[in-house]
């Protein structure tokens, strides 16, 4: 782009991040982020107001609709066309009069595209006209006929419905809840009329359910119901046969949208849908609400079995009655009751047998809808698909915003034991090996991800990665060629040597597992396949996962080198291979700075701490939100921190480490439930505390290193077994030890810190080096303290 | 594989090693393929397909004539050929409305579901030139989508981004086009 961006420009950028925003917010973030800029805020005020006025034309393929203007249609069978009612993606609706002539007779004219249907749709198509034909009720428009036009494009000829859609006609007449539930009851006994003739609607909208001028309920547009299904396995789940090609989003039942079988359960779902729609504007009592939702649970079952239990549930509420859809407790019924009593209704025995043979009907239909419903064996298969769903898209839509980690939470716990279940079988599928691996992988993220926000509880965490890393070993040995798995195995065995290290303080294991992670990924990359470019992102992760284990293993020398040669590594070509390395560019520049800071060579840290830096600043402007962003900003002004202290540059290295508190402070603050935001304000709170000391102001040193260490007790405390937290307060401990000058303070704090080494030296398994340096510490600081 | 096919496969080929030349055959190769498939629409044979991602697909088969077609060629055919798709159906309206000697303006109101009013394409298309002008992609995204009839995520596909992104530049894309078209 050149020069600065115009108005417009602005305008569009500015909208499309409004559209991020929660749309009840959307106008205060505006005003809030534009509130320099008037001329942007006005123009997206004006377009959010389109927004809201769409061009309906504008849909996937809508440009295809003008191929079919010249087509122009004059008469079918024994009708002459008068006028077009509309154009829809199946087809088209006329008005028409009979030619003949003998009496005046206005009909609708459903045309069918050429093409839309299947040879074998359209002779479904036709038996289904004959049923329809059959369909005698006042509230369903009649079907007169129907045929083949000269192009083979199928046609019926309906009732015309000279009217209003039915919620358009309840506002124009402000009727009474009274009048629009009785008036919903006539709708339901059309459609339970339909499901006696084993007819479902299938397409139930206030747009097909019309009221004439006369005031009569007319149900049109049966042009998608066909019989009842009795198998699961039916032509309609084939994407793009008859039933599958209209429905209306909002009223279809959601397994509609998923291409289940349908059955007389769906018309209740769009029934309950439909009663909502009817009762906008005026108050719905709660017992209606309850009603309601009843009749639009998402599954099938739980749902009313039939058409005639929804309407006799409104009928009960007009007469007082108990409702069905409240499973309410005594007070519910006595209210009711007491109600019910004043109006004192008595029963015929009339009326009982009727009660009785409606029964009956409605039995046999829920038979029929449960033989309809899916088999064990796809509800698996939907229970598979939904969980991935979870735990993939969902997850991640919450894990991009701060503040969501209890909703995570759940949704990981829910998975997790599904997951658990999963597992249970005696001979397990390898495509579900492949499931246990990929989201046990995922789930120990949630539970205890390094550097993610997660939970903190990495027992429950590395026992998830084993058995991930269990599953797609026994998997890879089945299918060495796999390299989807073994991309997945090697993420999973990263994930390990990482926890080794960070959790468990195992940096030989780590360094071993790190080994296999680069032997498995170089190994993938050769196979050259679709894969590829996953496995060599994984490769280099692993490089980078090696650079942080040899630091700390203390083997800084040989971290430095490394890193120097991959870096030069990553030219064009490597980032063309990698599509975008710019994300590992800037994490390998933080980890030479680190290592070259180690060794040293402070000065040379600096150039690729600055290529970090800023690298991190753009992506959080393009992404304020991002987590992961303002954690490896976070690290990055800490390295810096140190790189000017080991330089001598007290005020630089000061102002880094007040940069570092005030961002951790920003991340504790996105989302407290987080684990990571106490353990990284700690972290920032004890560099910045070394600096102020190192710069004599020993009350604030203090201040900052007290802090740090509340916040290390606190995960301490939540986590009371975990070395890792009791690392990081011994740590604590000792900083604040360090730039104390009150010496009761100091003892307290070293003796403390003294228990919590000895505790960890007992527990480790290997890798002692990284308790060197709170021995050496702690060695110091008790010889210039008597206590 | 046929004559055709492989200069297709061999068109591509250089196309994705930046001849741009290339490109310009394969659109060539590809409108006329297309115009062959809507012309035969506009006669009304009903035997061939119908939506605009049918018409697009059915081009492209009948061009390459391969089995498995790679998922970087056929993002590029995809993107391609709604580009093509544009210029077919900008054509077929522009000629209309000069045998008309006048231009119309047809306006449904409807009570039939999806019976939505009709876009004038000559305007579509002068305002989709407009917002190329200020955010090209966006542009891209309603050609793909209107014209191309390509699905989000085929678009996604296309741009090398997540569904959710296209989603969103397609709301604003089109609430900018419905501000545009509306005087």
């Amino acid at each position: 782009m050149n020069g600065d961006p115009t108005l417009e420009q602005r305008a569009l950028e500015a909208l499309e991040a409004a559209f991020e925003q929660p749309s009840e917010n959307r106008m205060d973030w505006l005003e809030t982020m534009y509130a320099g800029d008037a001329a942007v805020i006005a123009r997206v005020k004006e377009l959010l107001a389109d927004e809201d006025d769409p061009i309906p034309a504008l849909r996937t393929g809508g440009a295809r609709d003008h191929l079919d203007d010249d087509i122009q249609l004059e008469r079918a069978g024994a009708y002459k066309i008068t006028g077009l009612i509309g154009r829809g993606g199946m087809g088209a609706v006329y008005t028409a009069e009979r030619e003949t002539g003998d009496f005046e007779h206005n009909v609708a004219v459903k045309v069918i595209r050429a093409g839309v249907l299947s040879d074998a749709l359209i002779s479904r198509f036709e038996n289904e006209r004959q049923i329809l034909a059959n369909l005698n009720h006042p509230n369903i428009a009649r079907l007169f006929d129907g045929g083949r036009l000269s192009d083979g494009s199928p046609y019926i000829i309906m009732e015309h419905v000279d009217g209003a859609p039915i919620t358009e006609w309840l506002q124009s007449k402000d009727a009474s809840i009274e009048a629009r539930l009785s008036l919903f009851r006539t709708v339901c006994a059309a459609v339970e009329h339909a499901h006696q003739n084993l007819i479902v609607h299938r397409d139930i909208t206030p747009s097909n359910v019309m009221v004439s001028k006369a005031g009569e309920v007319k149900l049109i547009d049966f042009g998608i119901a066909k019989p009842q299904t009795t198998s699961a396995v039916d032509d309609d789940t084939v994407p793009g046969s008859l039933a599958s090609l209209t429905f209306t989003p909002g009223f279809a039942a959601p397994e509609r949208a998923q291409g289940a079988p349908t059955n007389t359960l769906s018309d209740v779902f769009s029934l309950g849908k439909l009663l909502e729609a009817m009762l906008a504007n005026v108050h719905i009592p709660s017992d209606i609400h309850a009603i309601i939702s009843r009749a639009t649970m998402a599954t099938p079952e739980d749902r009313y079995f039939s058409v005639a239990a929804l309407s006799l549930d409104v009928k009960k509420f007009e007469d007082y009655e108990p409702v069905d859809a409240v499973r309410g407790g005594s007070i519910y019924r006595f209210s009711k009751f007491f109600r019910r009593r004043r109006l004192a209704i008595a029963f015929s025995g009339l009326a009982a047998l009727g009660l009785i043979s409606a029964f009956a009907v409605t039995l046999v239909q829920y038979v029929r809808a449960e033989t309809a419903l899916v088999s064990a064996n796809d509800r698996f298969e939907e229970a598979r698909s939904l969980s991935r769903l979870v735990i993939f898209d969902t997850y991640d839509d919450f894990a991009r915003v701060s503040g969501t980690l209890e909703a995570r939470r759940k949704l990981a716990d829910l998975v997790a034991a599904y997951v658990d279940r999963l597992s249970q079988g005696q001979s397990v599928p390898n495509d579900v090996l492949y499931d246990i691996g990929l989201m046990n992988n995922r789930l120990s993220e949630v539970y205890g991800g390094i550097g993610l926000a997660n939970l903190g509880d990495t027992d429950q965490s590395l026992l998830l990665l084993e058995r991930a890393e269990a599953a797609l070993e026994r998997l890879m040995e089945m299918e060495p060629d796999n390299t989807l798995a073994l991309a997945e195995l090697v993420m999973v065995k990263r994930n390990l040597s990482m926890q080794d290290l960070i959790y468990r303080l195992d940096a030989e294991g780590a360094l071993d597992t790190n080994n296999e992670v680069l032997a498995l990924s170089s190994a993938g990359i050769d196979y050259s396949d679709e894969n590829e470019r996953t496995l060599l992102r994984h490769f280099w992760s692993g490089r980078t996962d090696r650079l942080q284990i040899l630091q700390e293993m203390g083997r800084s020398e040989e971290a430095a080198r490394a890193v120097g040669a991959w870096r030069a590594e990553l030219d064009d070509e490597m980032f063309d291979r990698l599509g975008g390395g710019e994300e590992m560019a800037a994490y390998l520049a933080m980890q030479e700075a680190d290592s070259l800071i180690e060794i040293g060579r402070s000065v040379e840290a600096l150039e690729p701490l600055e290529y970090a830096r800023s690298y991190r600043l753009a992506e959080l402007r393009a992404e304020p939100d991002s987590y992961y962003q303002k954690t490896q900003l976070l690290t990055t002004y800490l390295v810096l921190s140190r790189a000017h202290t080991s330089l001598d540059d007290g005020p630089s290295a000061l102002t880094a480490s007040l940069q570092s508190v005030d961002l951790a402070r920003e991340i504790l603050n996105d989302d407290p439930e987080d684990m990571g935001g106490p353990e990284g304000l700690n972290s920032a709170l004890q560099s910045h505390a070394k600096r102020l000391y190192e710069q004599g102001r020993e009350a604030e040193a203090f201040a900052a290193a007290h802090e740090a260490v509340t916040y290390a007790r606190e995960l301490d405390q939540a986590f009371p077994d975990d070395s890792y937290y009791q690392r990081i307060l011994m740590n604590s401990l000792f900083t604040l030890a360090g730039v104390s000058g009150d010496s009761l303070r100091v003892c307290e704090a070293l003796s403390e810190g003294r228990d919590l080494l000895s505790s960890l030296r007992s527990g480790v398994n290997s890798g002692e080096t990284l308790l060197e340096e709170p021995e050496r510490l702690y060695s110091e600081l008790s010889a210039t303290q008597k206590c | 594989m046929s004559e055709t096919a492989k200069e297709t496969k061999l068109l591509l080929s250089d196309w994705r090693s930046g001849d741009m030349n290339a490109r310009d055959v394969l659109f060539e190769r590809l409108y006329g393929e297309l115009r062959k498939v809507s012309a035969a629409l506009l006669r009304g044979e009903s035997n061939c397909s119908l939506s605009t991602g049918d018409l697009v697909n059915e081009a492209v088969m009948r061009l390459i004539k391969l089995d498995r077609m790679e998922l970087n060629d056929r993002s590029h055919f995809l993107a391609l050929s709604s580009r093509a798709m544009r210029r077919i159906l900008i054509d077929h309206s522009r000629k209309k409305n000069a045998d008309k000697r006048e231009h119309q303006k047809v306006t449904l109101i409807t009570q039939v579901e999806g019976g939505a009013q009709r876009l004038d394409l000559d305007r579509l298309d002068k305002a989709l030139i407009r917002l190329a002008v200020i955010d090209a992609q966006k542009a891209e995204i309603v050609e793909y989508r209107y014209f191309g009839g390509l699905s989000l995520a085929e678009i996604a596909e296309v741009m090398g981004t997540s569904e959710s992104t296209i989603k969103r530049q397609w709301r604003v894309a089109r609430a900018w086009l419905a501000n545009a078209l509306k005087d």
